[in-house]
């Protein structure tokens, strides 16, 4: 068994003469949150819809779970979940005739509805119809159907988007008691922080290309500016200043601040996923904007 | 085929549908229609056909006495002078007008005289009738029996029992029921789909593990409980099942098939619900309006053997009210049934290529 749970090799999507997903390549090992971030448009409902066999694509080969998209995306059905971006629940009906009927379409006892209903807190409202629920509620709601039928792979796409802080972090705290139990979760987000916070490894996408991928840590070190703010004393008076880990002169002028007593605090100055984010998407934005502009 | 899913998207459907006002509305008008036209229309001959009267008059007058006896009253409207008579007739208020002498008597003919108003549009055969109506009324006050003929002259209905006060009444229901099944099938079968489509909800169904057909087979069966339980429901209130509930319920299954088959072809190319409405509608109106008006012209008429609907009215009717061994049914449902097999056929195509597309 291939170590990837979706491997994507040169995927190719256009809508008529203009390219939203150019060649793009990647893998999500078994087990692991896996953050797909990037700008609106940037091609990543797209990229999700190629995976889960919504739409087709014409160049480039996705593998999920050991079976190529769309040839064989019968056998995925019974082990993918999706979360898409729209709440698309049936709205007149309850929570529980919602996933009373999806069970029935999965083949699964309806045991694991009670089972699902607790795991995201909607057992008391479960009776209630679907659109007389909050965006939080109903949120929750189509996660407890995605996760029916046990998927070892969990897309989510922008799960929290427009959630209280509360609905939110229970959501956060879903997506984590999934990978404890070896779910392979793939996730969406315009939030950096809950990506930073959630994801083992992310990629980011713009313009249809994948501009950078590895773990968050990794990121935030490759783009962020090697340097410390230093907080000290001269002549008495306590002062502030940030010195570069990559000037020569920076250095010895820090060694000398620590090595007089000098020193009173240092914090090191790692970039922020956002700024990671702004940094390898910002240059694009703004080539892509002057190239309308021309 | 997975029959739990195909019974699972029945079950939802039901659901949901109890909770949609549209489906309810599309159930009830029918049934609604059905009771309204059976109860009104199967009154007293004499009160449904004649129409609203205007007339200048004394209420004294022996002819309107008579009518007023007859339980016509509620028909019959007073006026002062002939303008105000002409307006109620001209804005519709009352279909006829009828300008009375004080008393009519057979002493003095040439000084007396009956008028008949009536709006320009009326034919001539309707106007003859009323005359008639009246000419009968007035000869009976003055006593007068007209020569009778020199021959016996018969009249007798072919190929029924039922009596001329139902006539009317007869004729809507196969209309309705064909109404049923057009609503059903035409708006609100591809209606719920595009439905789903719009709101994504049949994205997330077929990321489980049905099959198209085994949607398309649920998504037809709760169309066809609808059409046909709405169709029962008629037919047992108005207690129109008759000897030949056999052929009627063949006829009413296959011709709600055949909507719920043409209802999926329209969901397959109408993208949103609004092109339903559109695409839905303009089917239905030709589906009901044909047959319904095929004696109202040469055109319509000529036009009648190409609307599947003129085959399924025509069954309706011989199996509701006539006599089957003095008219042939067989050849009306062998192209009910033919049709509804095409029907099927394209559907099936039509689904088929889509997933190929695919």
């Amino acid at each position: 068994m291939t170590s990837c749970a979706i491997e994507v090799n040169g995927l190719e999507k256009a809508y008529g003469q203009t390219k939203v997903v150019k060649g793009i390549s990647f893998c999500v090992q078994h087990g692991e949150i896996f953050g797909f971030l990037g700008p609106n448009g940037a091609g990543k409902t797209t990229t999700i819809r190629m995976m889960i066999g919504e739409i087709p694509f014409k160049n480039g080969r996705i593998n999920i779970l050991g079976y190529d998209v769309p040839d064989q995306i019968a056998n995925t059905r019974s082990q993918v979940g999706v979360v898409p971006d729209y709440q698309n629940l049936y709205d007149r009906i309850t929570i529980r005739q919602n996933l009373e009927f999806f069970a029935a379409l999965n083949n699964i006892d309806k045991s694991r509805i009670d089972e699902v209903i607790s795991e995201v807190f909607l057992v008391e409202h479960q009776n209630k119809a679907c659109k007389d629920l909050s965006r939080g509620l109903r949120q929750r709601a189509l996660i407890a159907r995605g996760l029916l039928h046990k998927p070892r792979l969990f897309f989510l796409d922008e799960p929290t988007s427009a959630l209280d802080p509360h609905s939110a972090r229970l959501i956060r705290d879903l997506v984590l008691k999934l990978r404890n139990v070896g779910t392979t979760v793939f996730l969406t987000t315009h939030y950096m922080e809950e990506a930073d916070q959630l994801c083992d490894r992310l990629a980011i996408m713009n313009l249809g290309e994948i501009v950078a991928c590895d773990s968050p840590q990794n990121l935030k070190n490759k783009y962020g500016r090697k340097a410390a703010a230093v907080e000290f004393t001269e002549n008495g008076t306590s002062q502030t200043k940030d010195f570069s880990l990559e000037d020569k002169n920076d250095l010895a002028a820090l060694a000398q601040i620590v090595s007089s007593g000098h020193l009173l605090k240092i914090h090191s100055q790692e970039a922020t996923l956002e700024e990671v984010f702004m940094k390898v998407t910002g240059a694009r934005w703004k080539s892509n904007s002057e190239e309308a502009e021309a | 085929m997975n029959s739990r899913a195909i019974l699972a998207i029945l079950r939802k459907d039901l659901l949901d549908s109890m909770r949609n006002y549209q489906v309810i509305l599309m159930v009830l008008t029918p049934i609604i229609l059905s009771l309204l036209f059976t109860n009104v229309m199967s009154g007293s001959k004499t009160s449904a056909a004649l129409p609203e009267i205007g007339v200048i008059s004394s209420p004294q007058q022996p002819l309107i006495e008579s009518l007023i006896g007859k339980g016509l009253s509620k028909k019959i409207t007073f006026y002062q002078n002939r303008h105000d008579l002409e307006s109620a007739i001209l804005e519709g208020r009352v279909r006829f007008g009828i300008i009375l002498p004080e008393i009519i008597s057979s002493r003095n003919p040439k000084h007396q005289s009956v008028t008949l108003l009536y709006p320009p549009h009326i034919p001539d055969f309707g106007v003859e009738t009323l005359k008639s109506v009246f000419e009968a009324e007035i000869r009976s006050q003055l006593g007068m029996t007209p020569q009778p003929l020199p021959f016996e002259f018969k009249v007798e209905a072919v190929a029924g029992s039922s009596s001329n006060a139902n006539a009317m009444a007869d004729s809507m229901f196969p209309m309705l029921m064909v109404m049923a099944m057009g609503m059903v099938g035409f708006l609100a079968l591809p209606m719920a789909i595009v439905e789903e489509r719009e709101k994504g909800t049949l994205n997330a169904v077929f990321l489980t593990q049905i099959k198209t057909s085994e949607f398309i087979t649920g998504k037809s069966m709760f169309s066809l409980f609808l059409a046909v339980t709405t169709i029962f429901v008629m037919l047992s209130i108005n207690r129109k099942w008759g000897d030949n509930s056999g052929y009627l319920v063949l006829i009413i299954f296959s011709g709600s098939l055949m909507t719920i088959f043409t209802g999926l072809i329209v969901a397959n190319f109408a993208k949103t619900q609004a092109a339903v409405n559109a695409i839905g509608t303009t089917i239905f109106l030709f589906f009901q309006m044909i047959p319904s008006l095929q004696h109202s012209s040469d055109i319509v008429r000529s036009a009648a053997p190409f609307v599947p609907s003129t085959y399924i009215f025509s069954a309706l009717r011989k199996a509701m009210f006539l006599d089957l061994s003095k008219v042939t049914i067989n050849d009306d449902i062998l192209i009910i049934v033919t049709l509804t097999t095409v029907a099927y056929l394209v559907a099936h195509g039509v689904y088929r290529f889509k997933q190929a597309d695919k």
